[in-house]
Order: C-alpha cells, then structure tokens, then sequence
C-alpha cells in the first residue's frame, strides 16, 4: 500500500504538468514568432540557418531587440512556410569569422550569414559565397556607394554580399572648448593643444592593438592618395612616393603624443567604447570616433551637453585632402539552394532598409537616405558628405596581416619606442618576408 | 652535565590545567623516567625543559640557569623523539651532524664528532644512507646518535621506543642504559610502559592527571606504592585489589572480602591498620603473593578457587580465578600449576599485602615494616604538596 | 653491544608478492589494461598534436586553398623578424611570472601555515581570497587589471595616487612599464594555484622536525632553509613545471590587459600563435608557432625534472 501512494504521490503532479505543458504549447508557439534559436513557426516546411551577430534582434539593450522583434514577425509573415534557425556570434567576432570560413568550407557553415566587411576578401576567395544577382536589380546595385560596390563584387560582376550598413570615422569636438572644426593637421594638434591648456586630456584616438588604430589612422594615408597594396595584393605603403605619404601621416599621430596635444595612453586605447567613456566623463574635448558615437552620445549626455559636441570631417595635411575609411557588415548567402539565397537576399534587405532606419545605421546606397525620415539629422549631412571621400580597406586576402602590422608600428611610434622611419622599415622586413613565401 | 630542577611548574591550555604545578628535581647524572598513561602531562614537562612547550607557571632550571624564556637551542639539551624525526633528505652522518655544524663548529671537528657518535653506537657502515633506507631499530639509533654528538648538558627522550616491535624494544632498552654507563648525561625518560620505567630507571616518577602520584626508586615504588593508581599501574600482571572491611579476630586484625576470604594482617602491620578497624577497606595483593598450598591443607589465608584460565609463561604461568566476582590473578611456579577448570587452594601471603583507604586511593603507611628500610618514606619526598592535602 | 651488528645487517625490506592476483595479470598482460588510456589519449591529445605537426609542414590557412606540403611556413616564421622580440617577451613574461608566483605563493603559504598553527582567526578567508582570485576568467582578470591601471584621468590606480599627490604612472603605454603591469596581473592571478600547492607541501611536513632542529639549535632562516625548502623540493619543482607550462599558454589575460601592445612589448608566444591564426588565418604558421611553444615547454618541463629525485623515496 505504501509504495503505491509513494507512487501516485510522485507521478500524479509530473502527469498533471505534462498536461498543463501540451496544452500551452500551441499557443506559445504561436505567440512566439521569434525565440533565442528561431524565427518563424516551428514547423515551418522551409528553413534556413541565418549567423547573426547580438547587436540587433538578440541586442542586450531591450528597445533594439524589442524593435527587431516587430522587423522580424513582420518579415517572416510575410515570408509564409519560412522558419530561420538563427545562430548567435560571440563577442570575439574576428575568430566568429574565422570559424564562419572554416566551417563553411567544411559544408558545416550556415546558409546565411553577417560579415565583417573587413573579412569580405577572405570569405571571395574562399569562393563560399553564392551569387546574388538573381535577387537584386540593376538599379538596386548601381545605386550601391562606389567603394561598397566594389568590395562585394567579383571579378566577373557577380554580387557576392549584401553590404548593409556603413560607417566612417570623424573629428569629434566639444564645440564648448573647440568652436571651430579643424581642417589640417596642424590646425587639429593646436585645437588638440588648446583642449589640453583648458585641462583637458587631449585629442584621443584607437591607439592599441586593435583594427581600428590602423583603419582610423589610414585615412590620414589615403588622405594623401596613398596606396597600401598594389594590383596583387601586394604590400606598397613602403616604398616610393607611398613611404612619404605614410611617414607623414605616422608623424601627425607622433606629434600629436610628443607635443601633448593627445596622451600617451592613446596606445593603450584598443576599443571605441573606451574613447566614449572618457568623452562622457567630459576628460577629452576631441576625438577620432566611428559615426555611431554620435548616438550613443546623445543617449549617454544630457541634452545641454550633448548638444556641445559636433562631428567634422577628419582633417587632412591641408584642407583639400580628405579621406575617411568605410566599414560595416554585409550579409552574405552560403549555401547553393536558391530558395534559401533569395531568403538570405530579403532578410538583407531587412537589414539595409527598416532595420538601419531603426538603428540609425548608414544605409549603403543613397536612395535609402532619401527614403527613410530617421536619416534627415545635422550629423548626417555631415557623414554622407565624409563618405564622398570614403575608402574601404583593400579587399586583400593580406589585409588582416597588413593590419597588424601597421597597428604594431603605430603602437611603437606612440609609446616612444620607435621612430616612425624605423617602425616603417620593420614592418616592411616583417611584411617582405610574410609574402615572399607566397 | 647538570641537575634539572622544576619549580611549581604547571601547563595550561587556556581553561585546561594539563600540568598542576609541581616540583621535581632530577639530579646530575641520573636517569629519572617519567611514567604514566596517555594525557598524564608526562610529556608536556618533558617538552616544557625542552623548551618546546611554553611554561605556564613556576621555573625551569637546568644547572644554574632558569631556562623558562631560553630557545630550546639554547638550553644545551638533546632530545630523541618517539618518531626519531631524523631529517629525511640529509644522510645519517648530515643528521648526526645537524646540530653541531649549527653550533659552528668546524668541519673537522664535526667529522671527528660524528665518527666518534657513531662507533660508540657502532652506526659507521650507515652514515652514508638516508633514513628511508633504516630499518628501526637504526633509526633509533642514528636519533640516539644525534643526541649524543652534541654533549648536551641533558638527554631528553619521548617515548623512544613505542614504535619498535617487542623483542627490539628489549634490546634497545638494554643499550640504552648501557650507553647511560658510558655517557653518564642527565636524562629524562618519558614512557608509558611500566616494565622500560622499572628496568631503565634510577628513580621513576609515576604521573597521572597532571599530578605526580609517586616519585622513588623502581622497587622502592614497587613494593610500596603510595596509592592504589601506582600500585595497579606498577607491575605486570596488575595487583589484584579486593574490597572488604578489617575485622578484629581471635588472633588480632583480619580482612574478610566481601567474598568471604578471611586473611590475617601480620603482626608487623597490627599497630598501624588498627586505626582502620571496621572501616570498608581495599587490599592489595600482587600476583606473586599467591601461590598453591599445600595439599589438603586447611591453614591460615587459604582458599580453594576454581581456575578459570592458565597462561603458561614459560618461567612461570598465571592463573586466574574469581574472588566475589573480582578477577584475579596468581603467579605461579609451572611444576605445580592446576589445570583450567580444577578446583585449587590458594594461599595468600600477607606479609606483602597493601591496604588501601578506598575513598582517598592512598596505602596506609607502616613505617619500620618495609625491606626498604629508612629509605623507603624519604623516597616520597618530591611528591607535589597537592597531593598530600588531596583529601 | 653485538646485538647492534645484527639490527645493521637485518634490513632486508620486505617486497609483496609481484606475481599476485590482479596486479600479476596487469604486469604479465599490461595492454588490455592500458587500452582505455591509450584509447583516450590518442584521440584527444595525440591526434591533435601530430595533426599540428603536419600542418606546420603544409601551407595551410583558415581561408581554404589547396593544401600543399611545404617548408615554407617553418621557414617564414622562423625568419619571422618579430620571433626574437615575441621570444623574449615570453622569456621575460614567463621567467619573471614564475618567479614572482611561486615567491608570493610560498610566502602566502608560510603565513598560512604558521596562522594556522598560532590558530590566529582568518585564515580561512585569506585562503578564500587568494583562491577567488585563481578562479577569475583570465579575460576577467585582463578586463580587471585595465581598469586598474587605465591611464585615463579616471583610472582606478592612477586617480588614488594623484590623490596622494603622486604623478600618474603610464602602466601600460610605457613598453617597458606595460609588461611590468601585464606580470603583475598575471602574478596576482596565478599565485593562488602555487600557494595551494605549496601550502598542501608545506601541511605535509612532520611538525617534530622543526622541533628537532629547534633543539639542534636552528635558527628561523636555517629551520626555513634545512627543513623546509628540503621537504618542499618536489612540490615546487612540479609546481614549477606546471606554471610555467599554464604561463607559457597564457593569453586571454595578456590580450585582453594590452593586446600585445604597446606595438609587440607584450605580445608574447601563445598570442603571437593566436594572431597567427585568427587574424593572419595562417594555419600552417600558427602550427608550427604552436610545435615552438610544445618544444619550448618540453624542454623546460624536461630542465626541471633534471633537479627531481629519483629513484628514491
């Protein structure tokens, strides 16, 4: 007898549960049109994996995931029969790409995918990518921003990715201590001196070793007419009328840290996030920043001194010589079913209209600007007229380590270890001998 | 070489009194064991004029010198543990070694120290081997060694030999006294077994909760004990104690059991028990007291038992029988030996009884009686005033 | 004193019966006792390393191609102008690492230990502290140590001492300053695990040794010297290897404290090895980086087994 209600004791509520649980699911899944693994029903008939970063629909910040939530049960409404398979990247994106690559070549990579512009190159030479031009039109691709066009296309013109944002980098200023956007060099370091006199930390900037020390730095390369690497895929940057050009740009950052117009710690500075701190904390009055800055200092400052700081275009060694470089992710198809290429096609397009409008994001191509409202703000006048001068990293296989190298002499230049001529000539041995193999 | 003396010395752990203060003087050249069972306090004095343990109270002085605040290094004593404790990576010449070269002697000196050490324990062919590879009995003798190279004014032992097996501890207790004859160093013996206290020592010292119970020389302590605690701790096998009343008989005082034996107190002891007429008394009796009567006999002290149990010891064999539900024990010659199970009469030689005041554990003293002659009250003299008011 | 002579000779240790039972079987028939291990270390620690191994001969990348066998990796990373400074970065982060922690460990450990013995209260939660320490993410303790040395006004170390009037210190843009700083942090993460080793050493010594040699007459530092650092030998040595191997693999709190940088003062081989791979995508290189880091920490492992005892007990 006592077994049997020690039994029942135990198995009636598990019953009772699974009761209640069968019941709800219908209804939960219904409801929930978007889950942490999923989009769309789960038992849609067509599905596809999508690779997403957690910046959007899984954004940690609730009114972007809320916002995306909506972008999406719209979308897959209206996309009947589909159910996305969404996988989640970490936050180390650089090895999420190289992971990306190695599975896709391995046929274990998703069918879909968010990448890094800067990455492009490698996943076109993997030959991963599956073409796009069946999905997109003539004018939708003519209507790309020239650089972008040129990164996701190959050499027989076929559309490889969706390039569905960009961004450029700017001169902030706290118009409060620096009324005047600085046009020149020499203009930027006597503001930069100026900041520091009113007892600010100077001008700071990605200094570490990180890509965006030599993306951000390279502009003042190009602003030149600077060129890294040639036809090949070779590196340039060290020879001829180039090694100037870099020498010049290295000596701009070189005199900013010696003359005190930036702090030495600009080489420990590895990441954006750290500049908006210091710049919320009101220690710098100047920056170099990505455009993306612009809102989150709008969201962190008060409204008054929000309203102080204002974005320029980067200055160049005179005031005609301009560049900034371009990054942004695209969305690209890794998988041969058209069926699943097209739904990769539409949740770009997702992406590159309603979803930069949300955001705040750059659109690619200038009729998006046109077309939504969100983009009518000051700061985007000034963007769109940076972006005129907007250079994207070469789409070189070589690139990453080309990058890194510049980051380390940049990194040795300003922490007074190393001249700028001998920091360039290291760098070029070091690179020399990478590529000589190859 | 130096008298050891102790002043009112007690041990204290917070709230805990291990050690109550006592006095106790061990004289130049003499081997004073310390014995008595586990948590007795016998070791915390020994550890307490090494210098390992704090003093609580009272003085310790050995010569001259009050040695209370002294490092143990300092007070020039040499100490054998009970696990040896020789420094497992050194060799047994480093070990002998040790504490000379801490003493800054030089190099030679040493050697010539050691060498000398070990011949005398006639360790030589092993002063090139670690401890791991002794057997020991040869550690125990590398940790003698150690203690004997210094010269130490006194030798201090912790239970040396509670972890060799029987027939090494025989032999070891041997050669320690032996090296004792050569090496005549003042020493201190701690141990708890009965039979190494009685065959090593110059004078014992009986301990037990922290008190001194008795301090003499072993056969002193062995035929007069002072308490029923040294008179069933002393002694193997134990003194068998029954309990009863002294009744005035025909021929003067005789004890009855409360089994019934009847044994007469020898005239010798009359006068000195009579004060304990009809009081409720224990006697002590050891083993070899007993011994088989007579056939058919029906004298004096006599009792017929039922033999339980025999252990043939060779040179002699023990009996052992009931008396009113007390076990107990006889020492008997093997030619003559009943059988388990046979009936026997026993006969009980008083002359060597004790009688014991059951509520205060103390023996009644009979002065002039003992074969110690004089010798045998003054041995008492060391004993800690506690233990004479003890109620 | 015949007798003597007897216990001298009379040594003869006794061995068990080798041939019995289950152990006889296992020794005459060792294999289908080992093949589980062997099994399991061939596939998960075997596999991978002779699979590094042929990759460092290949031209491998993490972006495909063809795979072709050459020397050409083991040539461009050996010709690698930046391998001396990577090297010597790890040497100097490795060595200085090992050092500082095993000193702090011990240290820790001995005022452990004698806390303990003295029963001084706390104890138990300076341990607990030290081990919170060892269980923070390497990452973690990067993210940490740059808030702490962060030469920004606001930086935790560099604002407490401006409030003492002391002038802001560049932890990490000075090249020489930033491996100090990346040491420290290191240091502070890792000593834990030699403190418990050590501790564990140290719990594991006969107390009536120390009391011995104090009626020997050693002093403190000869009791520290004679005694301990003796008993301890092995643990340190182990612990030794150890570290230094777990140092020798350290990345995630160096990349995360400076990247590597300033420029390559910090960058040292485990990262170097990690950007190879997942920033240049050079697989073959990355492999033979990492073969260099295996015969690296082979060769020191083997350096200090050198100094271990063997043979006896």
């Amino acid at each position: 007898m006592t077994t049997r209600t020690h039994w029942a004791r135990r198995v009636v509520p598990l019953m009772a549960a699974t009761a209640m649980t069968l019941s709800a699911l219908p209804i939960s899944a219904q409801d929930q049109m978007v889950a942490r693994d999923r989009v769309g029903p789960v038992d849609a008939e067509n599905s596809l994996t999508f690779r997403l970063t957690a910046y959007d629909l899984y954004s940690a910040d609730e009114a972007t995931a809320e916002g995306f939530e909506e972008l999406f049960t719209d979308f897959i409404n209206d996309n009947p029969g589909w159910r996305i398979d969404t996988q989640l990247q970490t936050g180390n994106l650089n090895e999420e790409q190289a992971r990306i690559l190695e599975q896709s070549q391995a046929g274990r990579g998703p069918d879909c995918a968010m990448i890094d512009s800067a990455q492009l190159a490698a996943f076109k030479e993997a030959s991963v990518l599956a073409p796009m031009n069946d999905f997109l039109s003539e004018e939708e691709i003519a209507d790309f921003f020239p650089y972008v066009r040129e990164g996701i296309t190959d050499d027989e013109g076929n559309v490889l990715a969706l390039w569905w944002f960009t961004d450029l980098r700017v001169l902030y200023r706290n118009t409060d201590v620096v009324p005047d956007a600085p046009q020149t060099w020499d203009e930027t370091q006597a503001a930069a001196l100026e900041t520091v006199e009113a007892g600010y930390e100077g001008m700071l900037f990605n200094g570490g070793r990180t890509e965006g020390t030599a993306f951000d730095w390279l502009a003042f390369y190009w602003a030149q007419g600077g060129e890294i690497v040639d036809a090949d895929g070779m590196p340039v940057f060290y020879e001829g009328e180039n090694r100037e050009m870099f020498l010049n740009a290295l000596e701009f950052y070189d005199g900013l840290v010696e003359s005190g117009a930036a702090p030495q710690r600009v080489a420990t500075i590895t990441t954006y996030d750290d500049i908006t701190a210091a710049a919320a904390a009101g220690t710098t009055a100047m920056f170099i920043g990505g455009n993306w800055q612009y809102a989150q200092l709008q969201t962190t400052l008060d409204a008054e001194q929000a309203a102080a700081w204002e974005v320029s275009e980067l200055p160049g060694p005179t005031a005609d010589q301009r560049a900034t470089g371009t990054g942004g992710w695209a969305i690209a198809a890794l998988s041969d079913d058209p069926a699943k290429v097209e739904m990769c096609v539409e949740i770009a397009k997702l992406y590159a209209g309603p979803g930069n409008a949300f955001q705040r994001l750059l659109p690619t191509s200038a009729a998006l600007y046109d077309e939504y409202e969100e983009f009518a703000g000051p700061e985007f006048a000034v963007f769109a007229e940076a972006l005129e001068n907007g250079q994207a990293r070469p789409g070189v296989a070589s690139y990453p380590e080309i990058s890194a190298q510049i980051q380390v002499l940049i990194g040795e230049v300003l922490s007074q270890a190393k001249e700028p001529e001998q920091a360039l000539d290291d760098a070029a041995v070091a690179l020399d001998a990478a590529f000589s193999q190859q | 070489m130096a008298p050891v003396t102790l002043t009112q010395i007690s041990k204290s752990f917070g709230a805990v009194e291990t050690v109550h203060p006592l006095d106790l003087e061990v004289k130049d050249h003499e081997f004073l064991v310390l014995v008595g069972p586990s948590g007795c306090g016998k070791s915390t004095i020994l550890r307490m004029i090494a210098g390992l343990e704090t003093v609580s109270g009272g003085e310790v002085r050995i010569g001259d010198r009050v040695v209370n605040t002294l490092s143990p290094g300092a007070r020039d004593v040499a100490m054998v543990f009970q696990n040896y404790a020789l420094y497992p990576h050194m060799n047994v010449a480093r070990n002998i070694a040790f504490g000379l070269r801490r003493r800054g002697m030089t190099r030679a000196q040493v050697d010539e120290a050691v060498l000398e050490a070990a011949r005398l324990l006639e360790i030589e062919p092993l002063l090139g081997r670690r401890p791991s590879a002794l057997s020991g009995g040869q550690r125990q003798r590398v940790a003698m060694g150690r203690a004997i190279v210094r010269k130490p004014k006194v030798f201090l032992f912790d239970e040396p030999l509670s972890n060799l097996d029987a027939k090494l501890r025989a032999q070891m207790r041997v050669e320690i006294k032996k090296l004792h004859q050569k090496v005549p160093t003042t020493t201190v013996y701690v141990t708890h077994d009965q039979v190494e206290a009685m065959t090593m020592a110059d004078r014992l010292v009986v301990m037990n909760n922290g008190r001194i119970e008795q301090v003499g020389r072993p056969m002193d302590v062995y035929a007069h004990p002072r308490t029923r605690f040294v008179a069933e701790f002393i002694g193997s096998p134990a003194m068998n104690f029954w309990d009863g009343r002294l009744e005035a008989g025909s021929k003067g005082l005789v004890f009855v059991a409360h089994s019934g034996l009847r044994l007469s107190v020898p005239a010798s002891r009359q006068v000195a028990y009579r004060p304990h007429l009809g009081r409720p008394m224990t006697l002590g009796l050891r083993p070899e007291a007993i011994s088989v009567a007579p056939d058919h006999t029906d004298a004096r002290d006599t009792e017929m038992v039922t033999i339980k149990l025999v252990e043939p010891l060779g040179v002699e064999t023990l009996a052992f029988f009931d008396v009113g539900g007390v076990e107990s024990c006889a020492r008997l010659d093997p030619a003559h030996t009943p059988r388990a199970g046979d009936s026997a009469r026993l006969t009980f030689d008083t002359a060597m009884m004790h009688l014991i005041a059951p509520d205060t554990g103390e023996v009644v003293t009979c002065e002039g009686r003992a074969t110690g002659g004089a010798s045998a009250p003054r041995t008492h003299e060391h004993v800690s005033h506690q233990r004479e008011t003890t109620p | 004193m015949t007798s003597s002579s007897s216990s001298v000779s009379a040594d003869a240790v006794p061995r068990p019966d080798a041939k019995a039972g289950l152990m006889g079987q296992a020794q005459s028939h060792p294999l289908p006792w080992l093949m589980p291990v062997i099994v399991v270390i061939g596939a998960f620690y075997l596999y991978p390393i002779l699979d590094a191994l042929r990759l460092a001969f290949t031209n491998a990348s993490l972006t495909g191609g063809e795979e072709v066998y050459s020397l050409a990796a083991l040539r461009a990373v050996l010709t690698n102008p930046a391998l001396p400074t990577v090297l010597g970065n790890t040497a100097i982060f490795t060595a200085a690492s090992v050092v500082g922690q095993m000193l702090l460990g011990l240290g820790i450990a001995l005022l452990v230990v004698r806390g303990e013995r003295n029963s001084l209260p706390g104890m138990l939660v300076l341990r607990t502290i030290v081990l919170a320490a060892w269980v923070v993410p390497g990452v973690a303790n990067g993210v940490i140590w740059s808030m702490l040395f962060s030469e920004a006004p606001f930086g935790a170390i560099n604002s407490t001492l401006g409030l003492m009037g002391i002038a802001p210190v560049s932890w990490l843009s000075s090249p020489q300053n930033a491996m100090i700083s990346v040491i420290i942090a290191n240091i502070w993460q890792g000593t834990a695990f030699s403190m418990i080793v050590i501790y564990a050493a140290l719990k594991g010594i006969d107390e009536t040794l120390y009391e011995a040699a104090a009626v020997d007459g050693a002093l403190p530092w000869e009791r520290f010297a004679f005694i301990t650092l003796p008993q301890i030998k092995v643990a340190l040595l182990i612990n030794a290897i150890l570290i230094t191997i777990q140092t020798l693999n350290t990345f995630d709190a160096v990349i995360s404290l400076t990247g590597g940088g300033p420029g390559r003062a910090t960058e040292v081989l485990s990262l170097f090895t990690y950007n190879t791979v997942f920033n240049n995508f050079d697989l073959a290189g990355g492999s033979v980086l990492s073969i260099v880091l295996l015969v690296i920490a082979l060769a020191l492992a083997g350096l200090y087994a050198l100094f271990l005892p063997r043979g006896e007990k």
